[in-house]
């Protein structure tokens, strides 16, 4: 019974054990031409289901251009993904954002928001 | 032999075996006992299995399950308005249990990252004394943590494995005395995934951690993870958390001031929370024993 | 000279002369704490005793860390941790004299109170516990059901298992004393 448990311990151990990192698999960050096209995903995928017309978390708003153009020029965008002092990070009770997608969405801002 | 000597050899010999008559009855037990000892495993080195956010070295035991709920509030720098931090919440809640007596399964999940952990934790060594002596507790410890977060970036191909975190920790603890409980953790946390190429998947690191019972249900506990140094150190802050254990019966009441991330040791790594800036929490955690054995 | 080594051997082996010690290296030792919202029982094996049959001293020694049974480990722990403290006070222990002059090459049965300190958690009391005697040859059975009060040996419970454990707890013991070669 025990050697079973260990065998088993030991070898789901070793499932799924990668060595990865992300300039590995996806190369250099790509910020060239960033515009919402390019930004609105990363929204969808981390922000809108708090941050949408409907639910509205603290005033910004990222579902639609002209939401996200006020979120930005606010700066709280930019302080928020970037973890810097003065505002809650963001996204709320994760990690950082990788670096790509706030380089994408730090650019975008500093590229004066084109649509 | 003089008359007088004999007489004196007669009352010092009368009286060191009349005094030697007079050793009470519980004098020999009580020597004999010291002689024939048994080994006597120690217990009770930690009042439950979580020191703070860490393991400590204790196990539940065969058929005995814990119940525990991990919870931190917000930043205490976050101010007034946030009610320094208790607006807030982090929270894991978890289940262990004691498969055989020396073995624990658990598992939990924490909303800090959507992270679902399961671990398993071994007791190798118990520190005893008397016939046997083992001075430390040894107890392994290997959990699996996946992550539930949606991909920062879902056009790119993302691989399953970049959602999975393990933790490998060796727990030796100490009793020194009936107040007095140490312990040091050396492990690693291993990511799967990191951003770049010089970016350690392994981090390895070195808990400290103790115990000062104030009361018999009261101690102070603090707990340290140091990262060793390399790429990660230069980007993380340490996590120090202080706090109390107050154990009432089948329930330990653990409140403590910590900065850690996560609430388990897959945070280790992430963490950049500075106490010196105000970048730390209350929280407090509950741990209830049931009993399942017959 | 020869006189001399007759008399030193006449006083060496007083100890032995005449006087009967028998002893116990094992019985059993059960406590049962009965109170309205749980019931406790635990015992051992593991006491020690001498019993002096010319003086008609005896002493037992218990280590209190090797009961077993309770309802959980948790509840073992906290029993060696909590309230007995068996890091501070390994022991209990009951020395005394019994009270009833019986002549012990009698076979037979006996009930006789012991006299003596009982002390247990470091704190001692003067007690008389009555036990049964069942003398036959070479060898003594004692069999005893007593009660402790918690409170006569500063073993605090706290208001919030209350009614968890017993104020009194009972204890029962049986051992069997040979004669100690």
């Amino acid at each position: 019974m025990k050697k079973t448990l260990i065998s088993f311990w030991f070898i789901t151990l070793l499932a799924g054990c990668t060595y990865d990192s992300e300039e590995e698999l996806y190369g250099t960050c790509d910020t060239l031409n960033v515009t919402y096209s390019t930004v609105r995903p990363i929204f969808e995928a981390n922000c809108i289901s708090c941050h949408n017309q409907s639910v509205n978390n603290k005033g910004i708003i990222l579902d639609t251009y002209n939401d996200a153009v006020e979120a930005a020029e606010t700066e709280r965008l930019r302080k928020a993904i970037n973890h810097l002092p003065g505002v809650t990070p963001m996204p709320y009770l994760m990690d950082k954002l990788p670096a790509c997608p706030v380089l994408k969405v730090t650019v975008w801002i500093d590229n004066g928001t084109p649509q | 032999m003089t008359s007088l000597s004999k007489y004196l050899l007669i009352i010092v010999l009368s009286s060191l075996t009349f005094s030697l008559k007079a050793q009470s009855l519980l004098d020999m037990l009580e020597e004999e006992n010291k002689i024939e000892m048994d080994t006597i495993i120690v217990a009770g080195t930690f009042k439950s299995t979580r020191l703070i956010n860490g393991q400590t070295s204790e196990i539940c035991g065969k058929n005995q399950m814990n119940f525990i709920v991990s919870h931190r509030f917000g930043d205490i720098k976050m101010g007034g308005y946030e009610f320094w931090g208790l607006d807030h919440s982090l929270i894991r809640l978890g289940l262990e249990y004691g498969l055989m007596n020396k073995l624990d399964i658990g598992i939990g999940r924490s909303n800090e990252n959507k992270l679902i952990d399961g671990y398993i934790k071994y007791k190798i060594l118990s520190q005893s004394s008397g016939a046997k002596k083992m001075p430390i507790t040894l107890t392994w410890y290997s959990s699996m943590a996946y992550t539930d977060q949606t991909w920062s970036d879902p056009n790119r191909d993302n691989l399953f494995t970049s959602r999975l975190f393990y933790v490998h920790q060796a727990i030796i603890s100490r009793k020194f005395s009936d107040r007095i409980s140490l312990q040091i953790t050396p492990g690693v946390v291993h990511r799967n995934l990191v951003e770049n190429n010089d970016d350690q998947n392994d981090v390895p690191y070195i808990g400290f951690g103790g115990r000062i019972k104030l009361t018999r249900r009261i101690s102070l506990n603090g707990e340290y993870f140091w990262v060793l140094p390399g790429k990660t150190a230069e980007n993380t802050v340490n996590s120090l958390a202080i706090g109390f254990d107050i154990e009432t019966g089948g329930h330990v009441f653990q409140l403590h001031f910590s900065n850690s991330r996560g609430r388990t040791e897959q945070g280790i790594p992430n963490n950049v929370n500075d106490w010196m800036d105000g970048e730390f929490g209350f929280g407090f955690n509950i741990i209830r024993n049931f009993n399942l054995k017959k | 000279m020869n006189k001399v080594l007759s008399l030193i051997l006449l006083f060496t082996p007083a100890i032995c002369f005449g006087q009967s010690v028998f002893q116990t290296n094992q019985g059993s030792v059960k406590f049962t704490s009965d109170a309205p919202l749980e019931m406790i029982q635990a015992q051992t094996l593991k006491i020690k005793g001498l019993l002096n049959t010319t003086e008609r001293s005896f002493a037992f020694l218990l280590p209190m860390s090797s009961f077993e049974g309770f309802n959980s480990k948790l509840q073992q722990t906290h029993f060696n941790e909590n309230y007995i403290q068996t890091d501070k006070y390994p022991n209990a222990t009951f020395e005394g004299k019994i009270i009833e002059e019986i002549d012990f090459s009698v076979p037979g049965t006996y009930e006789v109170r012991g006299k003596g300190k009982f002390q247990v958690h470091g704190v001692e009391q003067v007690r008389i516990i009555r036990c049964k005697l069942t003398v036959a040859e070479g060898k003594i059975t004692i069999t005893s059901k007593f009660t402790v009060l918690l409170a006569d040996h500063n073993i605090k419970i706290p208001s919030v298992v209350s009614k968890k454990i017993a104020e009194e707890i009972v204890v029962e013991l049986s051992t069997t004393l040979n004669i100690k070669k």
